[in-house]
């Protein structure tokens, strides 16, 4: 079997991560944060040690601000729903997955925002600045595009949101783990993730890191594990946003695929990952009756073949041992922007353990369906 | 009484706090007690120490901005 669907969750996991994931299970799943025994205690450990090393990976200095959640959505309407107030106004890139629009759309009745669109691929510093109102609270930008991979020049918008004392939300879920991100060189107020993805953990635990320990608005409210008699969740990030369990497996999953990340070196991840980009952009364009619509070698590459429905090509290539995934891949923004809002696209996407081999199978296989 | 305990904002605090103050060359252990004994309004995390590093726990904890509450209960 090919694995191509890198975008959707990594497949497979390292062999390390897999190990500590049994040992936890085997070894130290206590609830965290709840008992006075050593299970307890030692769940408790490794996830503030969790914490240490998503911050250390994304050089912030307070582990504490690390915010684990079920998965990279929740991350993110903890975020926008804690942030953002009534009469607010927020600007979102054009490339936004559904767990932005839809939490932002959401708010539209429940809180009166408003929001504007700025367009990845332009200049950003010509364009946002003549979005920003008044009321504007916040930018929130995608990355990288789930579904045709645009890069979104985040270093610009971090400084436009600086300069206009403006916080900036950004959705790493495409990019943690395959782009070095560097929060002290560019500021994000707050950066959400999912561990399952670039990161390598299993499915079940995404994060958020927020910049400010200030208190924001809850989404859910429950256990935290301490002050119970406190009919309100505590003020002190992360326990105010971490109502209920946490799924301990999956967080040393993901720290540890952290680890596997850092020995292979992330500048060397993102080089693999643009090379293998390369060599399968460079096999669609050559074929005349694919439409390749990215120019880009981020992982995320989308195409159609003429006269041929994308859930059809993904079916076939299946029967072919190829897994791709093929449809609107929940970014109706992504696909208004690229003329393919009718039908979507084939979703090729890949990861640190794909190899060449893979391409050279899926050149192939796409040669037959053409032919 | 030769154990000191001072007791902080979570679960989250207390390792963060017993990591700093191991690294400071403070041997500490964490422990969560019940708010019968605290008079807070449920369960707490702290930090127990020996008692004569007390002003050396302080100052580490000043330090790095960690808030906490010197508790004395000779049950510690």
């Amino acid at each position: 079997m090919i694995y191509l669907d890198q975008a959707a969750t990594t497949f497979p996991k390292p062999a390390s991560v897999i190990k500590e994931y049994n040992r936890c299970i085997k070894e130290y799943c206590g609830n965290p944060g709840r008992s006075q025994h050593r299970l307890s205690f030692m769940a408790s450990e490794a996830i503030y040690s969790a914490r240490e090393n998503v911050a250390d990976f994304f050089n912030f200095p307070s582990p504490e601000n690390v915010v684990f959640t079920m998965n990279a959505t929740y991350a993110l309407n903890i975020a926008i729903k804690g942030l953002l107030r009534n009469g607010d106004h927020v600007i979102i890139s054009d490339i936004e997955h559904n767990s932005v629009l839809r939490p932002v759309t959401a708010l539209i009745q429940e809180r009166n925002i408003s929001f504007s669109v700025f367009k990845v691929g332009e200049d950003l510093y010509e364009s946002i600045p003549p979005l920003i109102r008044k009321n504007t609270k916040m930018i929130i930008a995608s990355h990288v595009s789930n579904v045709f991979g645009d890069i979104t020049d985040i270093k610009a918008i971090s400084d436009i949101a600086g300069k206009h004392g403006l916080l900036f939300m950004l959705d790493a879920s495409q990019s943690a783990g395959h782009i070095p991100i560097d929060l002290l060189k560019t500021p994000v107020d707050v950066l959400c993730a999912p561990g399952h993805k670039g990161l390598l953990g299993i499915q079940g635990c995404g994060f958020a890191i927020f910049k400010s320990k200030d208190a924001l608005s809850t989404i859910i409210e429950g256990g935290s594990g301490s002050d119970s008699m406190n009919p309100s969740m505590p003020d002190l990030l992360p326990e105010r946003l971490e109502a209920g369990t946490l799924p301990t497996p999956a967080i040393v999953s993901l720290s540890t695929g952290i680890d596997f990340l850092r020995s292979a070196g992330i500048e060397n991840v993102q080089k693999k990952i643009e090379k293998l980009s390369e060599r399968i952009n460079a096999s669609l364009r050559d074929n005349s009756k694919i439409i390749l619509y990215n120019n880009n070698n981020s992982g995320v590459i989308s195409f159609n073949i003429k006269n041929m429905d994308p859930s059809f090509v993904a079916s076939e290539l299946d029967g072919m041992g190829i897994c791709v995934r093929s449809g609107l891949h929940c970014s109706p923004l992504a696909h208004k922007k690229y003329g393919t809002s009718e039908k979507g696209t084939v979703r090729v996407s890949v990861g640190f353990l794909n190899e060449e081999k893979d391409a050279d199978m899926l050149e192939k296989a796409l040669y037959k369906l053409t032919r | 009484m030769n154990t000191g305990f001072v007791t902080v904002g979570s679960v989250t605090y207390a390792i963060k706090a017993r990591k700093i103050l191991s690294a400071a060359g403070i041997t500490t252990a964490m422990k969560k007690i019940s708010g019968s004994r605290t008079g807070k309004r449920g369960c707490v995390y702290g930090i127990e120490f020996s008692a004569n590093r007390l002003y050396d726990v302080m100052r580490v904890l000043r330090e790095n901005n960690i808030e906490y509450e010197i508790y004395q209960d000779e049950n510690i």
